[in-house]
C-alpha cells in the first residue's frame, strides 16, 4: 500500500468521524471511534518508533477536532506500541511481514482478538482522560463498553468491506 | 555504562511510549485548564471550516426545526418591542437606580430579559458544532474576531444562559456551556436574591447544581434561579433553570439543590454572545 493511498483512506475516516460519528450522541453515551481502523493499517514493516509517531500525530489530528488536547493521542500512542507486540505473537517471523494488518495477513481469530485488545485499551484511556475524574466511574465505564461494542462492529465492517472488494 | 546503554536501547521502544504518554498527559493536564483553544490558534481556523461545511449540510435536515425556533424568538421579540413602546423600561430603571429592585411578575415571556441592561450589544451567531457527551463540552459558533467577539464574553440563548467564550479565531469562536466541570456562574434565588453558584456535572445535560445555599435560605421547589449581574460577562436576570430539587441533611450547613437547566443544549441553534460596553473602562479600575 503506497503513501497517498493510506493517507486518502484515513482522510475518509476522518470525514466519517467528524462529520457522522462525532454528531450522533447517542444518549450521551455512545460515542463510536473508526478512526482507530487508519492506525490498524499502518505498514507493519515501518519501524516502531515511527508507528508511534505515527499514532500521535493521527491522535492529534482527532484532538483538534474535539478541542481536547492529548486525549485522542494517548490512546493512540497506546495502540500504535501495543500492535506489533501483539502481531508478533501471532506470526512466526514479523520481520518479514509487509503492509497493512488485515484479516488475510493474520487470520480471522487472530484479527478479531488484535482489533478486541486495541479498541478496548484505546477507549479506556481516551475515555477516562476524558471524564478525568473516578467520581463518576460508572457512566464512563459503561461508555467504554458501549462505545467500544460499537466502534468493534464498525471497524470490523469496513474489514469486511475491503477484503471482499 | 555501556551496560547502561544497552539497556536504554532495548527498551527504547517502551520509553519512547512512556515519553509520548507523557507529553499527551501534559497536554491533557494544560487542556484541562480550559483555556486551551488558542494553542490550537491556526488549526482552530480548519477544524472550525470543516465543522461549518458538516453543519452547512446537517442544517437542512432540521430546517422546520430551526424555523419552529425562530418564529418563536420573533414573536418574543414583537412583543418586547410593544412592551418597548409602552415603556414600562423607564420605570424598572427608576427602580433599580433607587435600590428597591421590584421584581416583575416572574412569567418569562411578560418579561423577557433580554432588555434587562442596555450596557451590553448583542452580536448573533449560529451554532455550528457541539458536544454534550463529555465532561468538558464546548460549542463552536460561526462569528469570531472579526465580528467582535472576544474570549471571556457571556453567551444567551432564546431560552437563557448558554455558556463563556474560551477563544476566538478569525471566523469562529469556541464556548465553554454552562454543561462544561470547569464553568462555575455566579447566580442568584430570583425570589430573594440569595447569591449562590451554579456548577454543573456529568452526565445529565439537563440538570445542574446550585451550590453554597446556607440552611438559614428560604429556597423551594419550582424558585427560578438567574444570573447574578456580580461581572461583567452577564447582566443580571438572565434565565438559568428551576430549581426542580431541594434537598437538606441533618447536620448539613448546605442545600444540596438541582436546577432543571432553562437552555436545552441538544436543539440550541442560534444564540446571542453578549458584548458589555464598558468593559475596558471596567478592567482598567478592577
Amino acid at each position: 500500500m503506497n503513501w497517498l493511498k493510506y493517507i486518502g483512506i484515513f482522510v475518509m475516516l476522518l470525514f466519517l468521524q467528524v462529520f457522522l460519528l462525532d454528531n450522533l450522541h447517542w444518549l450521551g453515551l455512545v460515542h463510536p471511534f473508526i478512526y482507530l481502523w487508519a492506525i490498524l493499517m499502518l505498514p507493519i514493516e515501518l519501524p516502531r518508533w515511527l508507528q508511534m509517531f505515527i499514532g500521535a500525530a493521527i491522535g492529534m489530528v482527532m484532538d483538534l477536532f474535539t478541542h481536547a488536547p492529548g486525549i485522542h493521542m494517548a490512546g493512540c500512542v497506546m495502540a500504535a506500541y501495543l500492535r506489533p507486540l501483539m502481531v508478533a505473537g501471532y506470526v512466526q517471523d514479523i520481520d518479514r511481514m509487509k503492509g497493512a494488518i488485515t484479516i488475510t495477513a493474520i487470520g480471522m481469530g487472530n484479527y478479531l482478538r488484535l482489533l478486541a485488545v486495541l479498541v478496548v485499551v484505546h477507549h479506556t484511556i481516551v475515555f477516562m482522560l476524558e471524564a478525568f475524574t473516578f467520581s463518576h466511574f460508572g457512566f464512563t465505564l459503561l461508555q467504554i463498553i458501549l462505545s467500544s461494542l460499537f466502534s468493534y462492529a464498525l471497524i470490523l465492517m469496513f474489514e469486511y468491506l475491503r477484503k471482499n472488494t | 555504562m555501556r551496560n547502561l546503554l544497552q539497556l536504554i536501547l532495548r527498551y527504547s521502544n517502551f520509553l519512547l511510549l512512556l515519553g509520548l504518554e507523557v507529553v499527551a498527559f501534559v497536554f491533557v493536564l494544560r487542556g484541562n485548564k480550559y483555556q486551551q483553544v488558542a494553542a490550537a490558534g491556526a488549526a482552530n481556523v480548519v477544524t472550525a471550516s470543516i465543522q461549518l461545511m458538516s453543519d452547512n449540510i446537517a442544517s437542512y435536515f432540521r430546517l422546520r426545526a430551526d424555523n419552529a425556533q425562530l418564529l418563536e424568538e420573533n414573536a418574543r421579540l414583537n412583543a418586547e418591542i410593544l412592551e418597548l413602546l409602552n415603556g414600562q423600561t423607564r420605570q424598572r430603571d427608576v427602580n433599580d437606580t433607587i435600590m428597591t429592585r421590584q421584581r416583575e411578575p416572574l412569567s418569562s415571556e411578560e418579561t423577557p430579559y433580554i432588555r434587562a441592561d442596555l450596557d451590553y450589544s448583542f452580536i448573533p451567531a449560529r451554532v455550528i458544532a457541539f458536544s454534550d457527551d463529555r465532561h468538558h463540552n464546548y460549542l463552536t459558533l460561526n462569528k469570531g474576531a472579526r465580528d467582535g467577539v472576544t474570549p471571556d464574553m457571556g453567551v444567551i440563548g432564546k431560552d437563557g444562559i448558554v455558556g463563556v467564550v474560551q477563544s476566538v479565531s478569525t471566523h469562529f469562536s469556541v464556548v465553554a456551556p454552562v454543561i462544561h466541570e470547569g464553568i462555575f456562574i455566579s447566580a442568584m434565588i430570583r425570589k430573594n436574591d440569595y447569591m449562590a453558584t451554579l456548577h454543573w456535572h456529568a452526565p445529565n445535560t439537563r440538570r445542574a447544581a446550585l451550590e453554597d445555599v446556607a440552611r438559614h435560605v428560604d429556597v423551594q421547589l419550582g424558585d427560578t434561579i438567574v444570573t447574578s449581574g456580580m461581572s461583567a460577562i452577564f447582566p443580571a436576570d438572565v434565565p438559568v433553570g428551576i430549581v426542580s430539587d431541594v434537598s437538606l441533611g441533618e447536620g448539613d450547613s448546605y442545600y444540596d439543590i438541582d436546577v432543571a437547566l432553562a437552555t436545552d443544549f441538544n436543539s440550541l441553534r442560534t444564540v446571542h454572545i453578549l458584548n458589555y460596553t464598558h468593559r475596558a473602562e471596567l478592567d482598567s479600575i478592577q
